[in-house]
């Protein structure tokens, strides 16, 4: 959309709706908000090439100015694009079509506080650490805690369906939802039902939790909270196998243990992103971190059955020094110099999802085949695995690529080839893709691979709720224009 | 002032992070992306590549709107920040003649009045207490009954060392630091505002030694009013690099009086409330970006007033300044470190 008679009309009818501070027009201002921690569009700017922005970045403050930019939006046939913090790496920000970015984090209050019920509920675009933060200032946690928590917010994380370090025990983004407020691409207002367990109908909380902002803009949310636990603890292990250590993990989920997390750090993953951090000077097979929360003489109990379990895999206790540095400086790892995002290289995550059957297989499968086809570019593979359950985990790689083709399309052939051989691997041997990371642009083109049957049922979904199909065109392998 | 080295490794460890927008009180303010740590950074790495005047301009005005209050810095874990990035840019755009119109600033004025900054004083018993000309203005009296109070003699500087810097007249400040190198044949003590002025002078690598006003009242705990049982929100000028353990002398100094300081921790038991606060410490900004202090004030007081803070304490006289002409509640209290040191 240039810059034409109908943008300038359509900027002055948002500025009627949400104030004219509160619309954006400029380069600038649209380019930053349109891309997320994607590799690729990033690489492109880099290049001092272009890559899609929206035209108008807009910051609407309730429900009822959501409703009337879709109105708008519907009547001019632009799409608009629900943004939350913008971490995500999946492009689900990227406007393939332009149109409206509609940023939600203007609305970022906390509505209210239920002690008696233990659940909070709150406006979707505010950081999710303004959140936990105050909650912990209460004496509670909503035990959600990943290192993106200090720049997604609250929405960010229910369109992804995102999981915290503590997933094991209290669960991904979606087991906390007890119910939402959203605006659907009609402009209606919906509330879902107040309790997430009835047995009127089906729970539609999960119909838009992980949708991505391509069915409804989620608003507001009300979640559950716990108290602060009386201790947490993270007795630590060092394998001579990776094998081991895996088994360990899955035994101890199977064995009716609640650790809130179980953590598996292959060699290259313990050598890279934990050493330096951690000043781990061992160089093992594997590192298991393992962590119970709670009333201490429970955690006393359970630490103890999990060590005669590790050990008994071939784990040697290190101590729970260790655990607990890792525990203080867990988000140290995302921030410069130790993220891969402050590196000049090609790097993406490949979280993989799979039942424990299957997982060591395409841990392995994909670590021989990356290593070796893409050998002349020194591709290094490392992973961990994290967000454990009793039925299965995942695989959280990074590879990581040096040798970058200068050539801004050919590097884009090597990062796509990789992530196609990536995929192949995963759907031969059983595993999902992305655990808590979304599909977004990125990973759009394989959801019929994976999703077969239900990407027909996605469609159905998306051509009845947006039939204008004005909500986040082109993510998660919906169509991009009508 | 960082070396060019230091500004491209700098935005290029920032440029695709966005751990640190969520301190940003700027970014909060407006919400725009090209006001957090990753946007300002994008911005300047891709500065040259806007494809018309209009755009670049646009985009040089994102980073002088920035305020330099270095919460984002201590996000980082090594040595990189984005702030001091922000200040070298500045001052480049100065040398190319790049400055947004918005920007008024007489830098002959200033020159002339560092040419005629003298130190003549000779040798004096006394602590010298160098004092921001923008803290005399909006404080004189204060200032008066603490060098009266504390026994200092008090030396108004020509220019704010915090202006300066921020804004980019590095030169002007060097030339303000030769003379500032003198200090140590006019006393054995020399004490400057806040931490900020201290870290800025740190960067003048001048043969000086300095301290500031909270560190020198490290030592005269005696002097101050107790603090028992408040629940105090602190706002150094320089942010804690971690903020589970306060190092900074307000802190300290607030800690020894038996407050409430609130600190990160997931331990029940003890006051707890991370949520970082801005030093929100240039007036010129302020002035120049009314709606921004507007807002960052307001969410200073929406946080306060969501973790029950009675008392919100600032090193700076400034940010208690700024904070006071736009805030709108009276219910929570703001007072800055020479408020403190002066009441009984």
């Amino acid at each position: 959309m240039e810059k034409d008679l109908i943008t300038l009309q359509l900027k002055k009818q948002l500025e009627d709706i949400v104030g004219e501070e509160w619309v954006y027009d400029s380069s600038a201002d649209n380019l930053s908000a349109s891309i997320d921690t994607w590799w690729i569009p990033r690489m492109l700017l880099s290049k001092r090439k272009t890559a899609p922005r929206s035209d108008l970045l807009v910051f609407p403050r309730t429900e009822e100015e959501i409703s009337e930019i879709l109105r708008l939006a519907r009547s001019y046939k632009v799409p608009v694009i629900p943004r939350g913090g913008g971490a995500g790496d999946i492009g689900g920000v990227v406007p393939v079509n332009g149109g409206i970015m509609l940023d939600l984090k203007r609305m970022n209050r906390i509505v209210d506080l239920d002690e008696v019920s233990h659940v909070v509920n709150c406006e979707t675009g505010m950081y999710y650490s303004d959140l936990e933060q105050w909650l912990n200032a209460k004496g509670y946690t909503t035990n959600h805690l990943p290192a993106s928590m200090f720049c997604s917010t609250v929405g960010g994380f229910v369109a992804t369906r995102g999981s915290g370090v503590l997933s094991s025990k209290y669960g991904k983004m979606e087991d906390l939802i007890v119910s939402m407020e959203l605006v659907l691409p009609s402009g209606k207002v919906i509330k879902t039902a107040p309790v997430p367990r009835h047995s009127t109908g089906p729970q539609f909380s999960y119909l838009f939790a992980g949708s991505e902002g391509v069915l409804a803009i989620v608003t507001k949310v009300t979640l559950k909270i716990f108290d602060l636990p009386e201790v947490r603890s993270f007795p630590s292990f060092i394998f001579d196998s990776l094998h081991g250590a895996l088994e360990a993990g899955r035994r101890i989920m199977t064995s009716g243990l609640k650790p809130s997390v179980v953590r598996v750090y292959d060699e290259g993953d313990a050598r890279r992103m934990v050493a330096p951090v951690l000043g781990l000077n061992k160089s093992p097979k594997a590192l298991v971190v393992v962590g119970f929360d709670g009333f201490k003489k429970i955690v006393d109990v359970e630490e103890e059955i999990a060590k005669n379990i590790v050990t008994a895999c071939g784990g040697e206790y290190i101590g729970k020094e260790l655990g607990l540095e890792w525990w203080k400086h867990r988000y140290d790892f995302y921030y410069p110099p130790f993220t891969l995002e402050s590196t000049p290289y090609m790097y993406a995550v490949i979280d993989t999802v799979a039942t424990y059957s299957k997982l060591e297989k395409i841990y392995l499968a994909m670590k021989k085949e990356l290593e070796e086809k893409f050998k002349d570019v020194g591709l290094e593979y490392i992973a961990h695995f994290s967000h454990w359950y009793d039925w299965g985990t995942i695989v959280y790689p990074n590879f990581i690529v040096k040798n970058i083709p200068s050539d801004p399309y050919e590097a884009y052939k090597l990062y796509d080839d990789i992530w196609r051989t990536a995929v192949k691997i995963i759907a031969k041997n059983g595993g999902c893709l992305n655990e808590h990371h979304g599909i977004g642009l990125k990973l759009g083109k394989y959801m019929p691979q994976f999703w077969k049957d239900e990407y027909e049922l996605l469609k159905l979904f998306k051509e009845a709720i947006d039939p204008w199909n004005v909500l986040n065109p082109g993510k998660m392998g919906l169509e991009v224009s009508k | 002032m960082i070396s060019h080295d230091q500004y491209l490794q700098t935005i290029e460890e920032w440029k695709h992070c966005p751990m640190g927008n969520y301190v940003c009180p700027v970014h909060r303010a407006t919400y725009l992306e090209t006001h957090s740590p990753r946007g300002l950074a994008l911005l300047m790495a891709n500065i040259d590549s806007f494809s018309s005047t209009e755009e670049k301009k646009k985009a040089i005005e994102r980073l002088f709107q920035c305020s330099l209050c270095r919460l984002c810095q201590h996000k980082s874990r090594d040595e990189t920040s984005v702030p001091d990035a922000v200040a070298y840019f500045r001052w480049q755009c100065w040398q190319k003649g790049e400055i947004p119109e918005f920007m008024v600033w007489d830098t002959n004025k200033t020159l002339g009045a560092i040419d005629r900054f003298t130190l003549d004083l000779g040798r004096v018993a006394q602590p010298l207490f160098l004092v921001d000309p923008v803290t005399e203005k909006i404080g004189g009296d204060i200032l008066k009954k603490a060098s009266e109070k504390f026994n200092f003699k008090t030396i108004v500087l020509p220019e704010s060392l915090v202006l300066l810097y921020n804004w980019g007249m590095w030169e002007a400040l060097q030339k303000l630091g030769e003379k500032l190198e003198k200090l140590s044949n006019v006393s054995d003590k020399v004490i400057i505002e806040t931490s900020l002025d201290e870290f800025i002078i740190k960067q003048l690598n001048i043969n000086i030694e300095i301290e500031s006003f909270a560190s020198f009242l490290e030592s005269h705990q005696s002097d101050l009013p107790r603090l028992d049982g408040k629940r105090i929100v602190a706002i150094p000028d320089v942010p804690e690099k971690d903020v589970s353990q306060p190092q900074s002398h307000l802190y300290r100094v607030l800690q020894s009086q038996g407050a409430n300081y609130y600190t990160f921790s997931l331990q029940k038991t003890i006051p707890i409330v991370p949520k970082e606060f801005p030093a929100y410490r240039d007036t010129l900004h302020a002035r120049l970006f009314p709606s921004i202090a507007d807002r960052i004030t307001s969410e200073v007081f929406y946080y306060a007033s969501l973790y029950d803070v009675q008392l919100v304490v600032t090193e700076s006289l400034e940010t208690a300044n700024i904070f006071n002409k736009f805030r709108k509640t009276e219910e929570i209290k703001v007072v800055d470190l020479f408020d403190l040191a002066l009441s009984s």
